[in-house]
Formats: structure tokens, C-alpha cells, sequence
């Protein structure tokens, strides 16, 4: 007979999403799928509306990524008029951007990757959140707000409003920066700097006592994905995408405009979400990641000092093979904060960033337009096509949620078949399986453009769809 | 603080009420509520919610107790628990209240429900009243 547990939905990540474990008659794990019911809604309704109007309708797909999506749209805009943009307006969505990683990533990491690597994944559940990661550490947690605060800080200053700005619009941004501005980032940085090594310090920490779960929880190869510098180090505004294989060769590089030629989708009949893989490769073959541990597996090196020092020994994990542990995510997160805020310095002291060049003027003169960055969750593509007015006739977006769907499916079966056994339904266990998602950081507003939040319920089904048990967490 | 999403219909009845007041409150619109809000809200005496709601009556108000969840949901914060936030990092309580409007279609576009237009005119003459009697 064949049992079936359903964790639904998962906690701590955006939206709705399943979590089905199969078990045998033995109550151990057959199998395990995370399904996400992923639904275009925001593509058909941006459909008939101006291009332009894109920046500012997307970023409302998200509350947590909204620059990412601005970004994205705006780089798409930009190629439907056709234009390259002045460089001073790059340097200032890219600073928007370092801002949207910090807060993201810092987020993440003291709320949602703290309670499991901080007070550990047996922890009594009662203290096992975000609250008793406050009062196990209170100083910590203030410093989690700050780093927030911090990156939320540059998106107001800079682009005039924290989430949903109108700063990108097509050519370019619509408003210079101040010295003011400038200068209240600047003496900031330093600061944050020092808050999230304490964070590198935790993940290092949790990583040499645990050494051996880190290398196996979750741990599977896979191709890896993401943009990079004409010099191969890693980017996250611009660049071209680089794909490596599981062994840390690269398959392509390519503009982000082609990824079509590339990228396929792949339908599975238990779950709305499409599986992208490596076209050439094909399907389960070219299945790949996205996201921090992608980013640093396909970097050369990191052009920051900081956080190329972090990354070095990174690379050191796996002797500069790709790191497969999902659990490394944590920590590829944390250095890209690092490369973040330093990278923010270095757009600041930039004697272009005050000029008031921000804006390149231009007509339709493309019938489409890609837009890509890597978002803190993983590579973000945005494509449209207009007609000759700018109407958007077509969309299609993919996000980061959806190119790790493959990934964090397999996470979630090789954690469950080590850690959960059906007869015996303990707390860590399932935590363990929704860890493993964790790692990846979902945003399933992002994929399925969901509005909800709601408890967890654990399902026991028998083979014949009959529910044997069923554990409810609100 | 009004939160939700006005390109999901009646999701965005949080933000649609707080255009319509004209008291001098500071009024600040969100998608999601976030743990990092706890530092806004150490220096208020009183805040106020308001949301869309899947279900219910036409409209809740109610007094937010502080509770510390069982296994925080997602990257949104309950207000129940930034609460709590506010209070184990900067020893600060102000009173929390929830504004509930009952919401019923939450496809994507910017019209609110027939329905909703109506409970959003109920929640606007409640909350109206309740700020002239408590400012």
C-alpha cells in the first residue's frame, strides 16, 4: 500500500504551494514532488496595455522583488525604443538593485534560513521562528532590521519611494541623485559591512559543525545558470548569461536576448509549474539552478575585495568544482551581500553617478524586447512584444522561482527519503523538508502570482486516496 | 497602513480606504507586511491595519494581541507577531488594530467587486468615525 503525506502549504515562502511525500508499505519514502500551481495571470492582464507602462504594473507581481521586476521591464523597454541608455541611468538602477539584494538576502537569512541554522532543526517548535531568534539573540536581530532598513533606504533615496518607485522608465531613470543621497549611502556602508561578516561568521560556523549534513542535504548535480561580466565574474544587472554543466564546464554564453534558443520548457503532468532545462541538452539532462549558489558556481571571481575574499572560499568547498549542497545557498546569499554593498560604493564614488545624463528619449522601433537580471532569487526574464504602437500584444516572464522548480523537487525527495519516516512524524523531520525548500527561497508570488498566506497541513493518504492522518499547523 | 495589491481587485481595498482619509494621520501603503517594520512602529502610539479578507463579515475591527507564531508564514509578517517584534527590540507596545474589509474577487485588474464598493463606503465612515474619536 502506498501513503502519501502532503505538506500544504509550505511556511515561510510566498503563496501556495504542496509538498507530497509517497511512502511505501514500509512507511518509508518512494517519492516526493513540490507542486506550485503557477498561473499567467499577470501576463494576460498586462496584455493591451503601453509598453511603457510596464515597469510600474510588474513590480506589483511582488512585494518582496518588486525592483527586480521594475528592472527587468525597464531593460525590456529600453530595447523596444531601441536605445542604449546614458551610463549614469545604469549606474543608478544598478545601485536600486544593490539595494533590493541587501534587503532580500538580509531578510532571508535572519528570518527565514536564522531559525533553522541558528537554533537548529530539532529546536522545540514553540521557539523555533523568528521570535525566538530574538530572544535568543536580540542584538543580532536588530542588526537584521538595519541591514533591511539599509537596503530599503537606497531604493527611497534614490528612486523616491521604497517598494513600487517609477524611477526605470524606458531610456533610462527619471530622476538624477542627490549628494545628499550619495553621501548618506556612503557612510552607511561600512557599518553594514560589519553586520552581515556576523552573518558569514553564522554560516561559516554552522557549516564546519556541520559539515557533513551541509555536503549531503540536498545535494545533487545539476547544470547552473546565471549572468555574468564579459570577464566572467559575477554580475547581477547586466552581463551575458553563462550556463556550466554539473562538473563546472561551460556550456554557452550567450545575450540574455537569445534565451529562447536556449532555454526550454518542460510539462509535467502533477504540477502547473514548467520545468526549464538547457535546450541542448535537453530534458531531465539540462535541467539547472539559479540564484546565489548558481551566481558563484558559474563566477570566475568576484571584481569586489570583500566579497572575492568570501568567495575564494567558496570556491574552496568543492576544490572550485560546482558546491551542490542546497544548504550552501545560506552562504552564497550572505557573500553576494557583501559584493552588494561594496559594489554600491563603488557605483557612489563614481564621478558619473552625479551627472544629470539620466535619460535617452525614443519611439517604437522594435516589435520586442528581453529584459534580464539576476534577481536575489535567481535570474528574472521579461519579454514582450508590441505593435507598432507599443501595445503589448504578448508577455512572457520567467522567474527565478520556476527555473529551481526542477531542483527543488529533487531537494525536497532526497530530504524526505533521508529524514522522514512515515511511521513516526516528528516535527524536525518535516521541517528538514520544508528546509530544503527554504534554501532556495522561493517566491511564489513571483510564479504563480499568488496573493495567500495561510497555515500548514500535513496530509497521510493510503494509495487509494484515503487521508490516514492529518496534522494542521495554523 | 494599508496593504494588499490594487492589480488584484479586491485585494487592493486596503490602500483604495486609505485614499479616502483626510485626517492628519500618516498614512503608508505596502504590499506585504515585513518584519523591518518594527522599527516604524516603535515610535507610533497607535497603528492601524487595514487589509482585504478572504472571508468573514463585511467588515472586522479588532484589537491585535501580540502572538508569536508557531512557524512564521512566508516572507509576509502577521501583524500579531510584529507586534512582538516591537516589543523584544525596542520595549515598545503601541496599540495595533485590524481593519478587515471582506474582499471577493481577487482576480488581476484595478475594479474593485460591486460588493466590495459597498464595504469599502462601510469601512470609510467607520474608520472616519473612529479617528474623530480618538484623535
Amino acid at each position: 500500500m502506498e501513503k502519501k503525506i502532503t505538506i500544504s502549504p509550505v511556511t515561510r515562502i510566498e503563496g501556495h504551494a504542496r509538498v507530497t511525500i509517497h511512502l511505501n508499505d514500509d512507511g518509508k519514502v518512494e517519492s516526493a514532488f513540490f507542486h506550485v500551481d503557477q498561473f499567467r495571470g499577470f501576463e494576460k492582464f498586462s496584455e493591451g496595455r503601453h509598453f511603457s507602462e510596464m515597469p510600474v504594473i510588474t513590480e506589483r507581481i511582488c512585494g518582496i522583488c518588486p525592483i527586480s521586476h521594475h528592472l527587468a521591464s525597464a531593460k525590456a523597454t529600453d530595447e523596444i525604443i531601441g536605445v542604449e541608455i546614458p551610463r549614469t541611468a545604469k549606474l543608478l538602477r544598478e545601485l536600486i538593485h544593490m539595494g533590493q539584494i541587501i534587503q532580500s538576502h538580509s531578510m532571508h537569512f535572519f528570518e527565514l534560513a536564522g531559525p533553522d541554522l541558528i537554533l537548529g532543526w530539532d529546536a522545540d517548535p514553540k521557539i523555533r521562528n523568528v521570535v525566538g531568534l530574538i530572544q535568543e539573540n536580540p542584538e543580532l536581530a536588530l542588526k537584521a532590521v538595519k541591514l533591511r532598513k539599509f537596503g530599503q533606504r537606497i531604493i527611497e533615496l534614490v528612486a523616491g519611494r521604497r517598494i513600487h518607485p517609477t524611477f526605470a522608465v524606458p531610456g533610462g531613470v527619471n530622476s538624477s541623485l542627490s549628494p545628499s543621497a550619495r553621501d548618506e549611502i556612503l557612510s552607511g556602508i561600512d557599518e553594514m559591512i560589519g553586520y552581515i561578516k556576523e552573518g558569514i561568521k553564522i554560516a561559516e560556523d554552522f557549516i564546519e559543525k556541520n559539515k557533513e549534513l551541509c555536503d549531503e542535504f540536498a545535494s545533487f548535480p545539476t547544470g547552473y545558470m546565471g549572468l555574468v561580466k564579459e570577464d566572467g565574474s559575477l554580475e547581477l544587472y547586466d552581463g551575458k548569461i553563462r550556463f556550466m554543466d554539473k562538473d563546472g564546464n561551460i556550456l554557452k554564453e550567450f545575450k540574455p536576448q537569445y534565451y529562447l534558443r536556449y532555454i526550454g520548457e518542460r510539462v509535467e503532468d502533477w504540477t502547473y509549474l514548467k520545468f526549464p532545462y538547457y535546450k541542448p541538452l535537453g530534458y531531465p539532462n539540462g535541467v539547472y539552478r539559479v540564484g546565489p549558489l548558481a551566481r558563484l558556481n558559474i563566477a570566475d571571481k568576484i571584481s569586489t575585495p570583500l566579497a572575492n575574499e568570501e568567495f575564494k572560499k567558496f570556491k574552496s568547498i568543492n576544490n572550485g568544482k560546482p558546491v551542490e549542497g542546497s544548504i550552501y545557498y545560506h552562504y552564497a546569499r550572505l557573500i553576494e551581500t557583501v559584493y552588494a554593498l561594496e559594489r554600491a560604493r563603488e557605483i557612489l564614488e563614481d564621478p558619473e553617478v552625479m551627472s544629470q545624463n539620466v535619460l535617452k528619449m525614443g519611439e517604437v522601433t522594435n516589435e520586442e524586447g528581453v529584459g534580464v537580471v539576476e534577481a536575489p532569487r535567481g535570474t528574472l526574464i521579461h519579454h514582450y512584444w508590441v505593435d507598432e504602437r507599443g501595445t503589448i500584444e504578448k508577455v512572457n516572464l520567467i522567474v527565478s522561482t520556476g527555473h529551481n522548480n526542477w531542483a527543488m523537487s529533487k531537494a525536497v525527495e532526497m530530504v524526505a527519503k533521508a529524514f522522514v519516516d512515515g511511521k513516526n512524524l516528528k516535527e524536525g523531520m518535516l521541517n528538514r523538508v520544508e528546509g530544503a525548500i527554504r534554501c532556495y527561497d522561493p517566491c511564489l508570488s513571483c510564479s504563480t502570482h499568488a496573493i495567500g498566506k495561510m497555515p500548514i497541513v500535513v496530509e497521510l493518504y493510503d494509495k487509494d486516496g484515503n487521508i490516514i492522518d492529518v496534522i494542521k499547523r495554523d | 497602513m494599508g496593504f494588499g495589491n490594487p492589480y488584484r481587485r479586491d485585494d487592493g481595498l486596503g490602500i483604495k480606504l486609505l485614499d479616502l482619509i483626510e485626517h492628519n494621520v500618516e498614512k503608508i501603503k505596502v504590499q506585504e507586511l515585513t518584519f523591518d517594520m518594527a522599527e516604524i512602529f516603535k515610535d507610533y502610539d497607535m497603528v492601524i491595519f487595514i487589509d482585504a479578507s478572504l472571508e468573514g463579515n463585511e467588515i472586522v475591527f479588532r484589537r491585535v494581541k501580540e502572538e508569536i507564531t508557531f512557524s512564521p508564514l512566508t516572507h509576509h509578517t502577521p501583524c500579531e507577531e510584529l507586534l512582538s517584534w516591537t516589543r523584544v527590540l525596542y520595549g515598545k507596545t503601541p496599540e495595533f488594530y485590524l481593519l478587515s474589509i471582506r474582499g471577493y474577487d481577487f482576480d488581476f485588474g484595478e475594479e474593485l467587486s460591486e460588493k466590495a464598493k459597498e464595504n469599502l463606503k462601510k469601512a470609510e465612515e467607520f474608520l472616519k468615525s473612529f479617528l474623530e474619536n480618538h484623535i
